[in-house]
């Protein structure tokens, strides 16, 4: 643990008062119950969002989207159309304090990859990335659907503060210096984050992904399963895709950007109608080995964190984490015929 | 401020030929160094953006061959010489121009990737003409009424003795138009080339199925698979690698490509 680091045990009232204190530097982002939110009729949905007092924020549930919004947002201006020209749309406000578990930390590190890397980065991105900071949450227990364990996402060291409860209270870890002085308390040890004990899910992931995947049928079993509703992509921590749209508002034309989605129809359609990954199960295909096996090759780093956020979101019950099992056994057969 | 990849620069319109209804030429004045290969985003400020490959540079002027296939090509086609419309790029790699010095050179082009070949010939022909062993070429257009560049073809043709143009329609609907010229798939000519040999090189642009039946024609040929350059052309937003409409397994077509060698090309799976 570096020196810097600061530790507490609050009391409920004292942590208001550190969120009240935050508050006011930062706009904070976790995860929240929005009441009667949830895709069935009367139902409560945990999300992220911005709550709006300590006791808001939810941290016994898994959130059902991803904090990706905070840098990514679902519609974002990136120019006003002035005359014949763009302007570049403006950014301020107070910098983001983000609450989230190791795995999408993860997930904030494979958005970075992507849209920080090379010689050109997303100034929309990195103009949001780098006034964030994030706090850790622990998980002592797994949700239903993770893998975090099979992923290597169940720790991380990139954090700035660190919130775990403990029966009627809660330990907190600071380690950045500007957040300190919202915490006016006196300090006592805590133990440093750990990773969640076990996961009700492993799996491991093929190393050598070859043609006999890309071509194999197991993928035609999703073309008559999936329906091409995008919603593993949007739930999705680490899916970056966007289209940009020229769009009238109320306050003029302006270029969007807007989230787009490889499941869904038309992602990959060409001016005159040619078209590519006509069937869903191509689309699963695609989507399932960016997150295995082509975003590692280019980047290092694996794409799915296993939070199994699509497997949860899914309506026709498609599982990331069975395809990915399916895969081996699909590996294996061959190399059982090659031997 | 840091640089925003997304910004485009205002362009004058400075000449515009129209092939025929459907296909036009802008000239603007873009004085961005480019090469064969490269393709730039047109921007249209309301209406939006739209990658159109590069078919010719000359000094500060960028040619860009457009079909009217959307709203964005539908709005640039509205504008006249001495109109501004945004331009980023030039954008993506480029034809491997010297390893084809000496060689005998292929290149087959459909429709509009006709455009995407023209400026790789243009450099041979207009700086580099005696680079080549021989240049056979192949056009192949959906009919007689849609034939581009028929100026840049008949230059290409008086080439002197190397260069050799096979032009083709797949069907000629009309009757009344007097095509008296070959008909039928680009894919059919290639076993004509009398200088076809396995050290030949290939350049195969256009739809994609066209250029899968053109590199099977051509490795039956005995082509060798590492002397066979295809140029992709995919759904594109962004053009800088972000917005992951172009992507092929761990390959961005605006980044990585659009040009690829096969041996890579044929492991690529949409």
């Amino acid at each position: 643990m570096p020196e810097t680091t600061h530790s507490f045990n609050l009391s409920a009232e004292q942590s208001t008062q550190v969120f009240n204190n935050l508050s006011e530097a930062f706009h904070l982002w976790a995860p929240v119950i929005k009441r009667k939110g949830s895709r069935f009729s009367e139902q409560d949905i945990t999300t992220y969002g911005e709550p709006a007092s300590f006791d808001e924020i939810f941290l016994s549930q898994q959130t059902f989207f991803s904090p990706k919004e905070a840098l990514f947002p679902v519609r974002e201006t990136m120019f006003k159309v002035d005359g014949n020209g763009l302007t570049e749309s403006p950014y301020a406000g107070k910098p983001w304090l983000l609450f989230l578990r190791a795995c999408d930390v993860h997930a904030l590190e494979v958005m970075d990859a992507h849209y920080l890397s090379g010689t050109q980065p997303d100034i929309y991105y990195q103009r949001r990335r780098s006034k964030m900071k994030i706090v850790l949450l622990e998980c002592p227990q797994p949700f239903e659907h993770c893998y975090c364990l099979s992923m290597g996402t169940a720790q991380t060291d990139h954090y700035a503060a660190f919130i775990r409860p403990k029966g009627h209270t809660h330990e907190w870890l600071v380690r950045d210096s500007q957040m300190l002085s919202a915490f006016p308390f006196e300090q006592v040890p805590v133990e440093n984050p750990k990773p969640v004990p076990f996961n009700h899910r492993q799996v491991t992931v093929p190393e050598k992904i070859n043609n006999t995947i890309f071509n194999h049928d197991m993928w035609k079993e999703y073309s008559r399963r999936c329906i091409a509703c995008g919603r593993c992509n949007t739930s999705c921590p680490t899916c970056t895709c966007f289209s940009i749209w020229d769009v009238k508002t109320k306050a003029g034309d302006e270029r969007q950007r807007i989230w787009s989605a490889c499941h869904v129809k038309k992602f990959s359609v060409l001016a005159g109608n040619h078209d590519f990954r006509t069937k869903n199960g191509e689309r699963m295909r695609y989507k399932v080995l960016h997150k295995i096996n082509d975003f590692k090759k280019r980047t290092g780093k694996q794409m799915c964190i296993g939070c199994g956020r699509c497997d949860l979101v899914c309506p026709e019950y498609i599982s990331m984490f069975r395809s990915i099992d399916k895969m081996n056994a699909v590996l294996k057969e061959s190399t059982d015929h090659a031997a | 401020m840091p640089l925003n990849i997304y910004a485009s620069t205002p362009t004058k319109i400075v000449d515009i030929i129209k092939h025929n209804t459907l296909e036009w030429a802008f000239r603007l004045a873009y004085p961005a160094a480019s090469a064969p290969g490269k393709f730039i985003i047109v921007s249209i400020p309301g209406e939006g953006e739209v990658p159109i490959s590069v078919s010719g540079f000359y000094g500060e002027i960028v040619e860009i061959t457009v079909r009217k296939a959307g709203e964005v090509t539908a709005a640039l086609f509205e504008k006249n010489i001495g109109d501004t419309i945004g331009v980023r790029g030039p954008y993506g790699n480029t034809f491997p121009i010297a390893d084809f010095f000496g060689k005998h050179l292929i290149v087959i082009a459909g429709g509009s990737a006709v455009a995407a070949i023209k400026a790789i010939v243009n450099y041979y022909h207009t700086e580099n003409t005696c680079s080549l062993r021989h240049l056979d070429i192949i056009v192949g257009f959906r009919s007689p009424k849609h034939i581009l560049f028929k100026e840049d073809l008949k230059i290409w043709e008086d080439w002197a003795t190397r260069c050799n143009i096979v032009m083709s329609v797949d069907t000629n609907e009309d009757p009344a138009d007097a095509w008296k010229g070959k008909i039928g798939f680009v894919t059919n000519y290639i076993k004509d080339l009398s200088l076809l040999n396995p050290d030949s090189r290939a350049i195969v642009v256009g739809p994609p199925r066209m250029m899968e039946n053109c590199v099977k024609e051509l490795l039956s040929h005995g082509l060798q698979e590492q002397n066979i350059w295809l140029s992709f052309e995919r759904h594109m937003k962004c053009g800088v690698g972000k917005c992951g409409h172009c992507r092929i397994n761990d390959k961005y077509i605006c980044n990585d490509g659009p040009v690829f060698n096969y041996q890579q090309a044929k492991d690529m799976i949409d």
